[in-house]
Parts: C-alpha cells; sequence; structure tokens
C-alpha cells in the first residue's frame, strides 16, 4: 500500500482512538507501534517500542521535567502562590480592575518557578477568587482572567512544555527559556489592558480595592516574594550563564524552594510527600506522551509523510505567511480538543521539517506553539484551565467561558505582534546565541 | 475480586512511594554534585545515576498514574455516549492498553536479556544496567495489572446490568 494511504490511515485511527478516550499517550504508542510493524516489521517494531521506553526514561535530559515538576508542587504546597498574590495585590489593587490584574501579575510572577499552567490556574483560583468575591468583581470577569493568566505559568519559564519542544527540535533549554521571558511578559500586559479596558467600559465588572500605603506596597515583597525572585533568579542566571545543566538548575530549584517552604514553616511533611506523588504521576504522564509521540513520530517518518508536506507546502502559490496562519489556526481549532502538549508532540514531528524549509527560527517557534496552546486551554469545550478554575470556584463553566473571549483576544494579538516583530522573541536570545 | 482489586491498588501506591523516594534521591544527587564541583570536583557517573534514578521514578509512578486515571484523554465525545456503551468501549480501549503494555514488558525483559548476554556495561561507571530494564519491564507488567483490573471490573459491572 502507498505509505502516504498508511499514514492517513494511521492519522484517521489515532483521532478514533483520541474519541473513543483512549489515553493520548497509548493512542499515540499503539498507532506508532502497529503501523510502524506494518511498513517495517512486527520484531522491529516492538524492539524500537521497547528501545524508545528505556531511552526516554532514562535519559539524563528528561530528568529536568520531574525536578521542575517537584519545584511546582511545592510552590503550590508551600503557599508560595499566596504570598505572589498578596504582594501583587498589595502594589495594584487599589486601581480599577486591580484585584483581577493582580492575579494576572502574581500568575506571572508564579510562573517563574512552577511550570505548568493547570498548577498556576488552581493556585490562583484559590487565592485570587475569594478577594475578587469580597470586592463585588463580575465572576466572568474574575474567573476568566484566572483562567486566562494560567498560561503565564508556561510561558514564564520554567516551562515543562518548551523543555519538551526542546528536545523535538534539539534546541538548547536556556535559550528557550529566556525566549519566553519578553512575549510572556507582553501577553501578561495585554491581559491586564484587556482588564482595564473591560472595567473602563463597565466599572461595575471590577470596583477599585482598598488603598495600600507606599510603606506597605514596599514591606508587601517581604512576605516570601524576594525568596522566589531569588530562586528564579538562581534557577534561570545559573542556566544562561552556563553554571548549571537545566536538570542542575531544576535540582537547585527544587531544593531551595524546598528550603525556602520548610524554613518559613509554610510546608507540612504531608505537603512534602503529597507534593512528591503529584510529580511522579504527573511526570509519567508526560513522558508516556513522550514515548507515545516518539513512537508516532518514528511511524510518520518511514512514511515519508513530513516531506511530502514539505513539498507540498513550498510548492503552495501563496506567501510564506499564510502557511503560518495556516497552521496557527489548525493548533486553535485542534486545542479545542486535544491537549496541548500532546497536540504539539503529534503535530511537530509531521510539520517541523515544513517549517524549518520556511525559513522560520525554531527558537521564535517555540514561544509561539506555547502561545499557541495556550489558546486551547481557555477555550471550549475541552479548555483544562477553564475546567479548573470552575471546579476550584464554583462558578458555572458556562460563566467563565463567556468572559473568556477578550483574553483569547489578547492572546491572538500577542501572536500577531510576535509575528509582525519577532525580535519581541529574539532580541533575548540573540544576546546569548 | 475485591481483594484483587485490593492488592493491586495496594501495590500500585506502593510502587509510587518508591519512585517518590526516587524523586527526592535525584534531587539530593544533583545538588550534591553541584556542591562538590564548586569546592572540589564533579561525582563520575552523576549523569548516568540521574538518568536510572529518572527512569525509577517514572516506571514505578506508571501504575499509580492509571489507577488513578490521570493520563491525558479526551473526554468530550465520549460522554455522550450511553453509560453502557461508553463501559463496552472502554473494556475495549483497555484491553488495547493491556495489550501495549505487555508488548513493552515482554520486549523490555527481552531487550534485558540481549544486554546481558553481550556483556555491556554503562558508558561511564561501566556497571551492567540490564537489571534495570528488568525492572522497567516489571513496571510495565503492573501498569498492565491496573489495566486488567479496571477491564475486570467493567465487565462485571457490564455483565450485571
Amino acid at each position: 500500500m502507498n505509505p502516504l494511504i498508511v499514514c492517513l490511515i494511521g492519522v484517521l485511527a489515532l483521532f478514533i482512538l483520541f474519541l473513543l478516550r483512549m489515553p493520548v499517550a497509548f493512542a499515540m504508542g499503539a498507532v506508532g507501534l502497529v503501523g510502524f510493524a506494518y511498513m517495517v516489521s512486527w520484531e522491529a517494531s516492538a524492539d524500537l517500542f521497547a528501545k524508545t521506553l528505556f531511552s526516554t526514561f532514562t535519559d539524563y535530559g528528561f530528568t529536568v521535567i520531574p525536578l521542575f515538576v517537584w519545584m511546582g508542587f511545592i510552590a503550590l504546597h508551600g503557599g508560595i502562590g499566596e504570598k505572589m498574590y498578596e504582594a501583587a495585590y498589595k502594589l495594584i489593587g487599589g486601581v480599577r480592575g486591580g484585584l483581577a490584574m493582580a492575579s494576572v501579575m502574581a500568575c506571572a510572577a508564579f510562573g517563574a518557578i512552577c511550570g505548568s499552567s493547570t498548577a498556576t490556574t488552581a493556585t490562583m483560583s484559590v487565592v485570587a477568587w475569594p478577594h475578587m468575591r469580597k470586592r463585588g468583581y463580575d465572576a466572568s470577569l474574575a474567573t476568566a482572567s484566572i483562567a486566562a493568566a494560567g498560561i503565564l505559568g508556561v510561558m514564564i519559564p520554567p516551562s515543562v512544555v518548551l523543555i519538551i519542544y526542546a528536545f523535538l527540535v534539539m534546541e538548547s533549554i536556556p535559550v528557550l527559556f529566556i525566549a519566553t521571558i519578553l512575549p510572556g511578559l507582553l501577553l501578561a500586559s495585554l491581559f491586564m489592558l484587556t482588564i482595564y479596558i473591560r472595567t473602563g467600559l463597565n466599572p461595575v465588572l471590577g470596583p477599585k480595592g482598598p488603598k495600600v500605603s507606599i510603606k506597605e506596597k514596599l514591606t508587601s515583597f517581604s512576605g516570601g516574594s524576594l525568596e522566589t525572585i531569588a530562586i528564579f533568579i538562581l534557577v534561570m542566571g545559573g542556566l544562561f550563564f552556563g553554571l548549571f545543566t537545566p536538570t542542575e538548575a531544576a535540582a537547585a530549584g527544587a531544593a531551595c524552594a524546598l528550603l525556602v517552604v520548610v524554613i518559613r514553616r509554610q510546608i507540612t511533611w504531608k505537603g512534602v510527600v503529597d507534593s512528591l506523588g503529584q510529580a511522579t504521576i504527573t511526570s509519567a504522564m508526560i513522558l508516556m506522551i513522550v514515548v507515545g509521540a516518539k513512537m508516532f513520530g518514528h511511524f510518520a517518518g518511514i512514511t515519508g509523510i513530513p516531506w511530502l508536506i514539505v513539498e507540498w507546502g513550498t510548492r503552495l502559490p501563496y506567501p510564506e505567511i499564510s502557511v503560518w496562519a495556516f497552521l496557527m489556526v489548525t493548533f486553535l481549532v485542534l486545542g479545542c480538543f486535544i491537549d496541548p502538549m500532546a497536540l504539539m508532540l503529534l503535530l511537530l514531528p509531521i510539520l517541523l521539517p515544513l517549517i524549518l524549509e520556511l525559513g522560520y527560527d525554531p527558537v521564535w517557534l517555540g514561544p509561539m506553539m506555547v502561545l499557541a496552546g495556550g489558546m486551547g486551554v481557555i477555550t471550549p469545550p475541552v479548555g483544562m484551565d477553564v475546567y479548573v478554575v470552575s471546579s476550584m470556584t464554583d462558578v458555572p463553566l458556562t460563566t467563565v467561558f463567556r468572559g473568556i473571549w477578550p483574553f483569547l483576544c489578547a492572546i491572538i494579538v500577542c501572536i500577531a505582534l510576535c509575528t509582525l516583530f519577532p525580535q519581541i522573541v529574539l532580541f533575548l536570545p540573540n544576546l546569548i546565541r | 475480586m475485591d481483594r484483587f482489586n485490593a492488592v493491586i491498588s495496594r501495590l500500585s501506591q506502593w510502587f509510587d512511594r518508591v519512585a517518590q523516594i526516587a524523586l527526592a534521591m535525584m534531587m539530593l544527587v544533583v545538588v550534591a554534585n553541584i556542591l562538590s564541583r564548586s569546592v572540589w570536583q564533579s561525582f563520575t557517573g552523576t549523569y548516568e545515576i540521574a538518568g536510572y534514578l529518572g527512569a525509577i521514578v517514572i516506571g514505578f509512578a506508571l501504575a499509580n498514574c492509571a489507577a488513578k486515571d490521570r493520563f491525558i484523554a479526551i473526554t468530550i465525545v465520549f460522554e455522550r455516549f450511553p453509560n453502557r456503551i461508553q463501559d463496552i468501549i472502554n473494556i475495549i480501549v483497555s484491553i488495547m492498553g493491556l495489550g501495549l503494555f505487555i508488548i513493552a514488558s515482554v520486549y523490555s525483559a527481552k531487550m534485558a536479556t540481549d544486554i546481558y548476554q553481550a556483556g555491556e556495561l554503562s558508558p561511564t561507571m561501566r556497571i551492567p544496567f540490564y537489571p534495570l530494564i528488568y525492572v522497567l519491564a516489571f513496571c510495565f507488567l503492573v501498569l498492565g495489572l491496573v489495566l486488567l483490573m479496571n477491564i475486570v471490573k467493567l465487565i462485571v459491572k457490564v455483565v450485571r446490568k
């Protein structure tokens, strides 16, 4: 059978298995295994599967994932997010829509030690929502701002999605981390601008919070924020100046975060054990998706479909930007149904040759992929972050989704700005490359 | 049936405890290496040990991840099916998952045997690493048992309806 048809049957089978609720990792692994067996031989495929499992699990490079994930869960159980919100709340809470803006700022700050959008969203739902509810904030604006700002958890380094992306495109993790800083800050600013405009048009949505003195604003940073900034500088500084490998940076970060919360008595023994338990399970889930995607990638590679797509994509009589726009729309549409990381792992091995052939810089592409994936976690029907906020605040899903659209527009504006002005992404990486 | 269920549940939790200990150890090993390097010199084989501990973290956490249904899946269409159909689909999908991890387990054990017979050693520390592959093969088997438990529970549920 024509390899192209085999690959298309494989993709179809994959989507059918997805729809039948087979775990994404298992579905990609199963289709990859059977597809590769059809193209080569059963023995070769089963051997490849065993080798892929072993090489992925023992890869020193991938050990960064459980360590960064654990650092995030230590921050979660140690109440670091709460301290972040308190500082942001005192700094900006007095302005119109200030409490919602504070949750955006706190998400960006929390993202500096937590690489997961779900953990960031869950933390801020618990911390920020009660304050906003008490001050009479519109439930839709308040919860949507938390759900959207959760994306900053993966935009501001460290980011688990970017680590996996780095392995897929074989780029440097520190370079990719630094590349997301300016787009992450731009996105946070656009979210805050969105809140400001919405509360400007309708002040009832987000009334001003209580006035806070300058002294209180300054002292707000002493409650844990300074230590967090210190951890961020240690982790990122060590990475950027070549003092640490990514795994060492993650281990140092996790150790420091643990030390801070233990010294400040912000974590119990149960909290430490729970953080470990959540980290191991989350890491197993992520690494199994990586294995599944690798198997599917081997299968797609042997059918030659990525190169057919390159041939097809480069011959299109449209400007390169239209191919890029098409990819972004594909990410937005599929991202509504499939987890962003799984989607990236599924599509990137197939589309990367085309993207590189069109001349796009993989360092620029990384943050764009995270942004595109970010749209998926807040759009219906799946919208993982929206589900998290809704379940933790008891605000109906429809209410949260109703408030999401302005923030989705902010992400699209951010993608457009980074596409029109690539230097937003590339300026900092070019300083260290 | 309940006893089998309890044993598998307990086993996956114990395995996860091993994964948790391995994660804490991995952090300690890597941090100890950073400190040692800053005052003296690096420990030989830290990268290798960290990699092996990473494999223990992931391998031993797989069963509990499956037991807690934490593998990401798309539920949007599935949820629209009647309960009985959902259960039947779940049985089929779990059988496929079971098959996948039986293959993973058998071929990992085969790979470990091949490496043992070839006398292959790890690149830096020159230690045999085939036992780790046998351990991973066993972890895939335990994951398979969790899936099997799920299949049996679902079959009982479907038959009783």
